[in-house]
């Protein structure tokens, strides 16, 4: 590949701190514009943009029994399975995989993959109207499938969807756990739950590890639309390994590294060698013409007052079978004075993104707390959510918020969250997945962009 | 004119040295490379070893031309420093050239200092001699103070008297202002000279009346035939204004927040007569030892208030500079600065006090005493001070000209 998307890079702070102050925070707004003009979704059928660009495509369909109860949920995922497979952009390689305690290609069965076209597409939609629910659960089984189909694409842009509607009872914690690690780097991977009767934590791990994202499905309906979307999202990926390249000055520790917007993802832990112990590469998986945010904390010793340090140099780099390629640059800086007037500016995407990622974890604590009983740490946690989403504005959050907490219709407080009884799982845990989609500011106040 | 020969020996050489040799032609050392044999004819003015053109002006900034051994990390002993000066072992931001800038021609000299507080030196100057086209040479001083509360004021600071320098070199080589009545003869030989004993003695007092207008050079031409020049050097004052202006506003962002990069603007031209343009707070004195030491500017701002009223960007609104000129009615010294010197020392008296007379034959020493001040009371923001000998040294042989611009 010898294309690869412009990106344009931002670097929002505040660099001044106070004297003695080790903690340096950045918020990096990339935004990657199409190198092939294509737009992000492209329409039913177009040629896949980048000529290089080849994509491989696996939807992974849980056919476990439970999918039968109710029947909506298998028709609804053969539905929008075929809706996804007519989203493939021409010349796309895909496979589609029914789960269960196995994990079996249904589509293609010659066992090598074909490209999307009228003849491939109209025999995998036949082969999904086969498939039936039968069988147990074992996603780390279906994991491994699907990393043995991409094997034969190395170079390609891989990704996955995968559906399930129950827990992992087939395999032990370990084997899936094993699976998952064996994924990471190989492939991305969007994971959806239809249905109440699935684990957020363990399907959550999947979708971390592999640079994904997880939804729930309430209403089987919907389904459709939202394979169309998420395939849709694939098809305008460009460049499918990217990474953020962190350098930062000896002794320093880097505190976290989080994707925040549009979702919440920490990429702390998956910090890997990027030539040296003072450089350090986070994935941020495939890029298509789109946009996301970054939020970096650094600690870094404390300089002299009025001096000036280089507390992170962030580098943009796509890595492929031509090497490592620079996308972009920026620095994240601190400065140390007794201006107050300038210490005291705390930057508004820092405090924005701080106060989202804040509220996310609230409303997961405060879920958990409700799940094992504990009403007071409930009530104080789902309560200090409420309050950051009235803060930010955010109306959804506050409408899920309300369904799982009693609120003071006066002030939109929350008064004391409500017993496990007495809530919908379903309403729990879309305001746990919902919480973790960020919305945008436009504040900047505090500090410069560069 | 003359080839000038090696005095310094390029940046880092001491000049404040020996007395002139008053024998010596116009000697120029380039400040970007050192070069000691700066071409300085008529209409270029460039070193024959870099190609520095001296139409550049001299803001003490310049990059050394000569390969300096790389210097150590000053805090931790690294040996590798990047390209934007910060150390790849320690991230620690390496001493900066504009920290503390220093620039010696003899017949005008500057010091800009970071000061103490500051992290960074928002200040620029811009100074050196000006060479009409009839032979005779004049001084100009530029100073612009950054404002602090706009983004990227250092940048801001430093094109404006770029931009500013620039373009009165050339409109005085030239001989008028770029849109005046096109370039004067040249003339051989001094022109206007002894102009000092045919002023009136009231014309010192009568002057310095800052204007807010733009100037009326016909009405003052026709009350003063002899002041047809000084009106020359207003038009191309007022048009410095309006370039650095337009410079500073190009570097503007979207990602400027509503604060595009912003400066205070101050420029003498030091001539027969001294001819002042000013926006914001930054400041020109004469400072003298008969007793009429005296500001030749007043600020852009509430009394006691440092929330100046104009100034230079994007953000400007296309200021009109105030104006004004006056005819020294003897030997002094004009001084231009930036509010970290005044608001340590103000008045008039108490500057000449400090700089005079050393100030008349040695200005670089008394720039440096006059930001060693405002240091030792604070240094609470950054410190610029130029100052011009008057009567400028006419550039016939006889007399010597020196430019190094030097980084501690």
């Amino acid at each position: 590949m010898s294309q690869y998307p412009d990106f344009a890079f931002e670097i929002n702070q505040n660099e001044y701190l106070a004297e003695g102050a080790r903690e340096v925070h950045a918020v990096v707004t990339l935004t990657a514009t199409s190198a092939t003009g294509g737009a992000a979704a492209p329409a039913y059928g177009a040629p896949a943009p980048g000529a290089g660009g080849e994509k491989v495509e696996v939807i992974i369909i849980d056919c476990s029994g439970s999918m039968d109860y109710p029947r909506t949920k298998m028709m609804a995922a053969k539905e929008a399975t075929k809706v996804a497979i007519d989203t493939l952009s021409d010349g796309t390689y895909f496979a589609v995989v029914a789960g269960t305690e196995g994990a079996r290609v249904v589509y293609p069965t010659g066992g090598h993959l074909l490209r999307a076209d009228y003849q491939s597409r109209a025999a995998a939609k036949e082969a999904v109207s086969r498939l039936h629910a039968n069988g147990g659960t074992a996603m780390g089984r279906w994991l491994g499938q699907a990393g043995r189909i991409f094997d034969a694409h190395p170079n390609a842009i891989k990704h996955a969807i995968l559906l399930t509607d129950g827990k992992d009872e087939s395999e032990t914690p370990a084997d899936l756990a094993r699976a998952i690690q064996a994924s990471i780097g190989t492939f991305t991977a969007d994971c959806r739950g239809i249905g109440e009767d699935w684990e957020i934590a363990e399907v959550k791990k999947i979708a971390d590890a592999l640079l994904g994202t997880v939804g729930i499905i309430r209403e089987p309906e919907r389904l459709a639309e939202d394979f169309r979307e998420m395939t849709a999202n694939s098809m305008g990926k460009e460049v499918a390994d990217v990474a953020l390249r962190l350098w930062t000055p000896k002794g320093a520790v880097v505190r976290f590294v989080k994707q925040v917007n549009p979702t919440l993802a920490d990429l702390t832990g998956k910090r890997a060698d990027g030539g040296g112990p003072l450089i350090g590469d986070y994935p941020t998986g495939a890029w298509g013409a789109e946009s996301r945010e970054y939020h970096i904390c650094v600690e870094v010793e404390p300089g002299n007052l009025n001096t000036e340090k280089l507390a992170g140099r962030v580098t943009l780099v796509a890595k492929d079978s031509a090497g490592v390629t620079a996308l972009g640059e920026g620095k994240i800086r601190a400065i140390w004075t007794n201006e107050e007037e300038k210490t005291g500016r705390i930057n508004g995407r820092v405090a924005h993104y701080t106060g989202q990622a804040e509220m996310a974890a609230a409303i997961e604590e405060g879920a958990a707390a409700q799940e094992a009983g504990d009403m007071p740490t409930a009530t104080a946690r789902l309560g200090r959510a409420m309050d950051l989403a009235l803060e930010s504005g955010r109306e959804d959050t506050v409408k899920m918020l309300r369904k799982i907490a009693e609120v003071d219709p006066d002030t939109q407080r929350v008064l004391r969250a409500k017993s496990k009884s007495d809530v919908n799982k379903g309403d729990v845990m879309e305001a746990v997945l919902d919480s973790t989609k960020t919305v945008r500011t436009n504040k900047r106040t505090g500090g410069s962009g560069s | 004119m003359t080839v000038g020969t090696a005095v310094g020996t390029g940046p880092g050489a001491t000049t404040a040295g020996p007395e002139a040799d008053t024998a010596m032609a116009l000697q120029l050392t380039c400040p970007k490379c050192g070069a000691t044999d700066l071409e300085a004819d008529q209409a270029s003015r460039f070193c024959e070893q870099c190609g520095y053109a001296l139409a550049e002006a001299v803001t003490g900034d310049e990059e050394p031309g000569t390969a300096e051994d790389p210097k150590p990390c000053v805090s931790c002993g690294g040996t590798e420093i990047d390209a934007e000066g910060y150390c790849t072992d320690c991230g620690d931001l390496q001493p900066r050239r504009r920290d503390r800038m220093e620039v010696d021609f003899k017949a005008v000299a500057g010091v800009s200092d970071r000061g103490l507080r500051h992290h960074r030196n928002e200040d620029s100057m811009a100074l050196g001699p000006a060479f009409g086209p009839d032979g005779r040479t004049l001084m100009i001083a530029v100073v612009c103070d950054g404002v602090s509360t706009s983004e990227r004021p250092d940048e801001a600071s430093a094109a404006a008297v770029k931009t500013a320098a620039k373009l009165l070199l050339a409109a005085i080589a030239g001989g008028s202002a770029p849109d005046g009545p096109g370039p004067e003869p040249t003339r051989a030989g001094p022109v206007e000279t002894a102009v000092m004993e045919t002023v009136p003695e009231t014309v010192v007092a009568e002057t310095i009346a800052p204007e807010t207008l733009s100037p009326e050079p016909s009405t003052a031409e026709e009350d003063q035939p002899r002041r047809g020049r000084r009106a020359d050097l207003r038009a191309v004052s007022r048009q410095a204004v309006i370039d650095a202006d337009h410079a500073v506003s190009g570097l503007a962002r979207d990602a400027d927040h509503g604060n595009p990069p912003a400066c205070t603007y101050v420029c003498a031209i030091v001539d027969t007569d001294v001819t002042l343009a000013w926006l914001g707070d930054s400041r020109a004195y004469w400072l003298d030892e008969r007793g009429t030491s005296r500001a030749l500017t007043r600020d852009d701002a509430e009394e006691g208030s440092h929330a100046i009223e104009a100034w230079l960007g994007a953000d400007s609104g296309g200021p009109e500079p105030h104006l004004a000129s006056f005819t020294p009615d003897g030997p002094g010294v004009v001084l231009v600065c930036s509010d970290g010197l005044w608001n340590y020392v103000e008045k008039a008296a108490d500057l000449a006090a400090i700089a005079l007379p050393g100030a008349l034959t040695d200005p670089f020493t008394a720039a440096e005493a006059l930001v060693r001040r405002a240091l030792a009371d604070g240094g609470h923001d950054n410190i610029t001070a130029v100052l011009v000998p008057y009567p400028v040294q006419p550039p016939a042989e006889g007399v010597s000209t020196t430019g190094v611009s030097r980084q501690p």
